[in-house]
């Protein structure tokens, strides 16, 4: 019989069955490497598999640690992030205006944003860095 | 005898309605919090003190949201792009408590210069943020590094 589930932690499971003393490893997770980081932006698209939040997702893998400084200047963003991010996600589920202004306001502009450095770090000219975007699909 | 219309127009009409109702729809901006960004500053500001790096991102926004302006304006001549992402890039927040180690510079000026800063107005901007962070006084080869690495030209003058 599985244990129950422990009755504070809404956000875990039954834990790790254990038989006889013997404490079973947890599973791998379906996709390695796969977390579920920009919630944010999970939040405003409504899925974490959605092109653009595994855009961001990818862009935040390749960014954050390709050097010491990086890492160094990317690492407190990402602390205060996943300090704040959890309470603007509840905010944005429990109002859709908000939900609605974070992913035209912010999201989608940082998304676009990501899209035009890397233009730029491709060594794009100015005329391709403007050119209207291919169409996205969220 | 005019012939009977009314089917056709009416249905000429819910056809119009319908394209207003969704053009009504698409006109009329959903409603959002007074101010958007500033609960995002407050969310950002109530989880820490070290908000640089929030603030440059609300920058590259604002960047991003002022050339799709411009565009939205159809105006031909865009502003100079390239010169003002690099500049933004070339301010990243640096951590207050970072210290700076030439061994590690000369590995990360490399590193940056091959991937990020390979314009040179970047490269130049990107070396006076660091000198302003890191005066003369404090960190003497820092300047002669930037130099010797072509972040700066021989005679470019430092903030110090």
């Amino acid at each position: 019989m599985a244990p129950l589930r422990h009755p504070t932690d809404h956000a875990g499971g039954t834990g790790a069955p254990s038989h006889g003393g013997q404490t079973f490893p947890a599973c791998k997770p379906v996709v390695e490497g796969f977390n579920w980081d920009c919630i944010v932006a999970t939040a405003a698209v409504g899925s974490p598999y959605a092109p653009r939040v595994e855009e961001l997702r990818r862009a935040r893998r390749e960014y954050r640690d390709f050097s010491l400084w990086a890492t160094l200047i990317s690492e407190p963003v990402l602390t205060l992030y996943r300090k704040f991010s959890p309470k603007v996600v509840r905010d944005m589920n429990t109002d859709p205006a908000l939900r609605h202004a974070m992913l035209l306001y912010a999201v989608q502009p940082i998304f676009h944003l990501v899209r035009v450095v890397e233009c730029y770090l491709q060594g794009a000219s100015d005329e391709e860095l403007t050119a209207v975007p291919e169409r996205v699909p969220r | 005898m005019l012939p009977d219309l009314s089917y056709r127009s009416a249905a000429a009409a819910q056809a119009l309605a319908d394209d207003g109702v969704a053009a009504a729809a698409y006109a009329s901006p959903p409603e959002m919090p007074a101010d958007l960004y500033g609960y995002l500053s407050s969310a950002v500001a109530s989880a820490g003190s070290e908000t640089a790096g929030f603030a440059w991102a609300f920058e590259g926004i604002a960047f991003f949201l002022g050339q799709a302006a411009t565009r939205a304006d159809n105006q031909r001549q865009f502003g100079p792009a390239l010169e003002a992402l690099g500049a933004w890039l070339a301010r990243p927040p640096i951590p207050v408590g970072a210290s700076l180690s030439m061994t590690d510079a000369r590995d990360e000026l490399t590193i940056f210069g091959e991937r990020i800063f390979t314009r040179l107005p970047a490269r130049e901007q990107f070396a006076q943020h660091l000198l302003a962070r890191w005066p003369l006084a404090t960190v003497p080869d820092l300047r002669s590094l930037l130099s010797e690495l072509q972040y700066l030209a021989a005679d470019t003058d430092s903030t110090d």
